[in-house]
């Protein structure tokens, strides 16, 4: 039988913001209106394990991480955006989930707790204003689906 | 859902463009002087909700009695334009950037029969 490989447009992965807190499963979120585009980063710090006995390098995984960003149009009376800029002014961490949602929950993508880098506004003549996060995650992500096929 | 702006932006171009403007002809009618919209071209969105998008389009302003009358009619169309503030329930526009201006006019074997400006206007739409 083939292997099921269900690719999608980068407009159905979006970025959005909890809107609740608790157990992750049951956290809801919502869409951070006017997003142009996001992206996300897992990293994971290699430690080097060589020894004499093999010629070749080895490594085990270190210490684990992640960075996202995302670019909306700049609204200053969207709710998720303004929760975005008092986590940054109050200094406290937000709940954010990047992927395809099933009625306000995660179906399929990454979620993650993160504290925000930088908020840049840009005002370019001619054009719609945008706002642009950066966010680093702290703690594990949680990744869905949770049960693997 | 993605809806196309072209109907909502043309009609908002001709409510604006006419009203209180009396003398004047607006598309359709072989008559001078005389303004009309045309060459749209609706850019993809933007966003991820399909709204935000340009929509890039010419106002032309047509006389036959001189360059003055055609560049006065596009001066007043401009100012007309600056305050575009159309909305209905599915659209509405985010603000209007004046991008290129032509002069063309179309000649006889002797002289200048028609004066035409040409103004390139992008209008920033939300499909609400």
């Amino acid at each position: 039988m083939p292997h099921t490989h269900t690719p999608s447009l980068g407009n159905a992965r979006k970025f959005y913001v909890g809107t609740s807190s608790g157990n992750p499963a049951s956290i809801s979120y919502a869409w951070l209106a006017g997003e142009q585009s996001n992206n996300v980063n897992l990293t994971g710090d290699p430690v080097e394990v060589s020894d004499k006995s093999s010629a070749w390098k080895k490594f085990i995984q270190g210490i684990r991480g992640g960075t996202a960003d995302v670019t909306v149009f700049a609204d200053d009376e969207d709710a998720q955006q303004m929760a975005l800029l008092d986590s940054l002014v109050a200094g406290s961490s937000v709940l954010c989930f990047v992927g395809k949602l099933s009625s306000s929950t995660p179906s399929a993508g990454i979620a993650f707790e993160a504290i925000i880098n930088q908020i840049g506004d840009t005002n370019d003549n001619g054009s719609v204003s945008t706002r642009a996060v950066s966010l680093t995650v702290t703690g594990a992500p949680t990744l869905y689906p949770t049960t693997r096929s | 859902m993605y809806k196309s702006a072209y109907k909502f932006i043309a009609e908002a171009l001709r409510t604006t463009l006419s009203a209180g403007r009396t003398g004047i002809y607006f598309g359709g009618t072989a008559a001078y002087p005389r303004v009309e919209c045309h060459t749209f071209i609706e850019n993809p969105p933007q966003d991820k909700g399909d709204s935000v998008r340009v929509v890039s389009v010419i106002v032309e302003s047509i006389s036959i009695k001189s360059a003055a009358d055609a560049a006065q009619m596009n001066a007043d169309n401009l100012a007309l334009l600056g305050d575009l503030s159309a909305a209905d329930t599915d659209f509405k526009v985010i603000g209007t950037v004046p991008t290129q201006l032509q002069e063309i006019p179309e000649t006889s074997d002797t002289q200048k029969i028609l004066y035409r400006v040409l103004q390139s206007i992008d209008i920033y739409v939300q499909q609400l």
